[in-house]
């Protein structure tokens, strides 16, 4: 393997004009998760230099959301990132709610903290089977996508919907805890615990995927930071951060969790610090059902706003329908900026408003735009059969990275 | 380390919410956005979260997000490097394409890619998108846009679009 290039100027400088590279072209159609092209310079099969090309599915959230009112961005923001939904309705809500000055009441804040818990288990298993069948184990692809439905059952039954919840609202949620959630739900988390055993039997002990992954794709601490990698490939490399701890919102100030880190930082590391995230995020789910407390579900300045009927409805099928506050809300002039940890890493929103009735600046920056520098720099130097390990590994979806 | 004294060492202009958790430095010039940059990045502030620009009648304000994974103290700061640009006087009044370069020309501000490498994808996003040219990008080429929007700075906010002529009756 030779000599990785980590110096932004020396990447750029490399001539690569001429005949002696093959330039190939992987994509637009969908090489991996999403669509994207993967434009790669190829001295034999040694990878000199990679050009991500994306903007396939560049879907134009930031000018469809400065257009429209500020209720109606949470769909758009849920339907870039598929696998994450709950996460993008959260940091905009969060965003949202500090130009507001709302906060919501307890139990609000902990069935945010469950729900994005159980969306962060459902991300994590969908990216380690892309990982699975990038390495060509049809397998754990399939057993990935089958666990995780249990748990997005579980978010249905929360909230009403699989994937696209829009549950949560400035100042609260929509739905309280259905009766038989709990038990429903320790079924599930105890399934998981014993289908993780099966993981490590099969595919993360595996010495085929050990030899696949292990030292490729390495991605030094000091690297990371200044190429400001996130998320679980940024902890796979040594690097202690998560806005959980370091920016907490929602429930994780009273939570009891742990932050894994790796040394390495290669493949295999990004590989193992999901599955060690999926522990954390049970052991989170059954602290949120124990200590889960009594008391609305939405803010007081919410709950006022809400008519005799929808306070009726409230008291007996416990779900907040939408006061016309939401639709014709004008947050006052300022600008916020919020920070939320999803599967994929953090995702960052700046909102400025002036007064008006829709967003003047929607601005945010999500996980996978933020992992591109693992192409261009860390796929260099290897050879082209180690580029779907490194992709499948960083757990990349470019829907999520065009926006 | 009190954040608020080091940075008011940097620029006079800082605006500061610590229960909204809101930071912001503006600087005037854009000379002086390399040193300010340089000093941030010696305090502690290690990579760049988004850069993006938010347009005005007259100006566009670059702003640099910037956070840090190193420092324990600045962990839980976003911290908004601005810089407000003026925008240049049209070239060509009587175009009557209002997408063109030419009736909207691109603002010119410095580069920070040298100082925080983690800039430079989102540089090429803010540079499609606002017309803002990033002087010193080692590598400022379009990065999401199809070809027929070259050089119409789609997020700004005059800018047009010409709906599809094509109805299915």
């Amino acid at each position: 393997m030779s000599e990785k290039i980590f110096n932004i100027d020396d990447l750029q400088n490399i001539n690569v004009e001429g005949e002696k590279y093959i330039i190939l072209q992987i994509g637009p159609s969908h090489p991996g998760s999403g669509h994207m092209r993967i434009k790669v310079w190829l001295d034999g099969d040694i990878i000199v230099k990679v050009d991500p090309d994306i903007g396939f599915v560049h879907r134009t959230s930031e000018w469809l959301s400065e257009r429209r009112e500020w209720i109606k961005a949470i769909p758009i923001v849920e339907r870039i990132m598929l696998p994450d939904t709950v996460h993008a309705n959260l940091a905009y809500v969060l965003t949202v709610e500090k130009l507001l000055s709302i906060e919501p009441p307890p139990r609000a804040q902990y069935l945010r903290s469950l729900v994005a818990e159980i969306n962060r288990i459902t991300s994590h298993l969908y990216g380690i089977g892309i990982f699975g069948i990038f390495l060509g184990s049809s397998t754990v692809y399939m057993w990935a996508f089958g666990d995780r439905e249990p748990f997005i059952d579980l978010m249905e039954m929360l909230t009403g919907a699989r994937i696209t919840t829009s549950y949560i609202i400035p100042g609260g949620v929509r739905w309280d805890m259905p009766n038989g959630f709990k038990e429903r739900a320790e079924t599930v988390l105890q399934y998981m615990e014993r289908r993780l055993k099966d993981y490590e039997d099969i595919w993360v002990k595996n010495p085929v995927v050990q030899a696949r992954t292990i030292n490729v794709g390495v991605l030094k601490k000091e690297d990371a930071i200044s190429l400001g990698v996130v998320g679980p490939n940024l902890r796979a490399s040594g690097v202690y951060y998560d806005t959980r701890k370091h920016q907490p919102y929602a429930a994780y100030p009273n939570l009891d969790f742990e932050i894994p880190t790796m040394k390495n930082g290669d493949s295999y590391d990004r590989l193992l610090i999901r599955v060690e995230e999926i522990k954390q995020s049970i052991r989170m789910i059954r602290q949120i059902l124990k200590d889960l407390p009594e008391g609305k579900i939405v803010a007081d300045q919410i709950y006022n706003q809400l008519n005799p009927v929808m306070k009726k409805n409230y008291e007996e099928k416990k779900r907040v329908m939408f006061p016309a506050f939401m639709i014709h809300m004008r947050p006052p002039p300022g600008e916020a900026t919020a920070k939320v940890e999803a599967g994929r890493g953090e995702i960052f929103f700046y909102i400025k408003s002036t007064g008006d009735k829709y967003p003047y600046r929607f601005r945010w920056v999500t996980p996978s735009f933020r992992n591109l520098p693992f192409f261009t720099h860390v796929a260099v130097g290897h050879r082209l059969a180690d580029l779907p390990t490194i992709y499948g590994s960083i757990d990349y979806f470019p829907p999520e990275a065009d926006r | 380390m009190n954040i608020k004294d080091e940075l008011l060492k940097i620029s006079s202009n800082i605006v500061i919410d610590e229960k909204k958790a809101y930071y912001k430095i503006v600087i005037e010039e854009s000379a002086k956005i390399f040193d300010a940059a340089n000093s941030l990045k010696n305090l502690g502030f290690d990579h760049v979260v988004s850069v993006t620009g938010v347009d005005y009648p007259d100006k566009v304000e670059v702003i640099w997000h910037v956070s840090s994974y190193s420092v324990e103290d600045l962990k839980g700061i976003n911290l908004a490097l601005t810089l407000p640009v003026k925008k240049p006087e049209s070239v060509n009044q009587n175009e009557t394409q209002g997408n063109l370069a030419s009736k909207r020309p691109p603002v010119t501000v410095p580069s920070l890619v040298k100082i925080w490498p983690s800039a430079s994808f989102n540089e090429r996003e803010a540079f499609e998108m606002f017309g803002i040219l990033f002087e010193g990008h080692p590598d400022l080429r379009y990065l999401m846009l199809p070809e027929d929007f070259y050089e119409t700075w789609p997020m700004r906010k005059d800018f047009t679009y010409q709906r599809a002529k094509v109805f299915i009756e």
